[in-house]
């Protein structure tokens, strides 16, 4: 019996102008353990997942203003809603929590597998998680280089559309 | 009746057909070498005279120009759908050093591209691809101006990519 087929692993996300809904399709599939061919729902195969730069994420046009967070307290005039911009600046790692948890809908499991997410805001992770950390998993975007990034040279060599 | 309409009709195609043959001929050169020279003002002032001159600036190196492949005059239009928001090195070219578009007739484009380009350009300004030419970003607290207020715009901001194909 191969003792590592079942061992939880730690897996690390860099969140850096990635889309936190098409992160959290990729999470999730490690956090349940999809990727694994000994998955069945009811054995504990999901993983750890760590994820930094959640304050640097990227939406899609618009969707900071329009995107919107919907809270009830179960009181009477208990409801209220948030954009995501502001959800945002109060705790940038809420909008990726919010979206993992979502996809997670229908898993009795929900709970624990949430658990096992962490989330950090920047590239500040504390020791004890660094240590166990085994793997990566790679990025959902491919970051766009701003015109800062290329070399002068580089601009001048590209060849020009009209005169 | 048949004739003269006829012959209307083929004198404007062959009118047309000579002006797609020379694109130079409708869209201006736009250029600071060889053709009108910019000449600057020097002022030399001695004893007895001022004198005002002015100079031919030497030629700057004259970049390459591509080819333009497509069929009508523009030089974007074989770019129509792959053309997206993080080409900046293109997109940069058809910016003036104060940051607005230039205009079609300086640039030789189609008005379809043109089009196109504004809203291209307008999503790379937004997602920070194009830091020289950002204007000043106004912070207000009137909530009657929201759109005004550009809080959300310290985040990041990607667009879809049709040209790509996005794995999940």
């Amino acid at each position: 019996m191969q003792w590592a087929v079942l061992a939880r692993t730690w897996w690390i996300y860099d969140a850096n102008q990635q889309c936190p809904f098409r992160s959290a399709y990729r999470l999730t599939t490690y956090l349940q353990g999809l990727h694994k061919p000994v998955y069945h729902r009811h054995g504990d195969v999901g993983d750890h997942v760590v994820v930094f730069n959640t304050r640097h994420i990227a939406m899609r046009g618009d969707f900071w203003r329009t995107y919107k967070h919907f809270h009830h307290t179960r009181y009477g005039g208990g409801f209220s809603r948030a954009s995501a911009y502001r959800v945002h600046e109060e705790d940038p790692t809420r909008i990726l929590e919010r979206a993992c948890h979502n996809r997670l809908s229908g898993l009795d499991d929900k709970r624990t597998l949430m658990k096992r997410l962490h989330l950090f805001p920047d590239e500040e992770i504390p020791n004890e998680i660094l240590e166990n950390i085994s793997g990566q998993i790679q990025q959902v975007q491919a970051i766009p280089k701003k015109l800062e990034d290329y070399t002068q040279e580089e601009i001048d060599s590209f060849p020009r559309l009209f005169k | 009746m048949a004739t003269p309409m006829k012959a209307a009709h083929s004198v404007t195609l062959k009118f047309l057909q000579r002006i797609n043959a020379f694109p130079s001929l409708t869209s201006r050169c736009f250029g600071t070498s060889i053709i009108k020279h910019i000449k600057k003002i020097e002022v030399t002032k001695t004893d007895s005279a001022t004198v005002i001159e002015g100079v031919k600036l030497k030629e700057e190196k004259s970049h390459k120009v591509r080819e333009i492949k497509a069929p009508t005059g523009c030089p974007l239009c074989e770019f129509q759908d792959s053309l997206t928001y993080r080409d900046v090195l293109i997109l940069q070219q058809f910016l003036s050093p104060d940051g607005k578009i230039l205009p079609q007739h300086v640039t030789g484009v189609c008005y379809t591209m043109q089009w196109k380009l504004k809203n291209i350009l307008y999503q790379s300004y937004s997602a920070g691809l194009l830091p020289n030419y950002r204007p000043e970003l106004p912070v207000n607290e009137d909530s009657t101006h929201y759109l005004k207020n550009y809080k959300w715009r310290k985040n990041n901001v990607y667009y879809e990519d049709f040209s790509i194909e996005n794995p999940l």
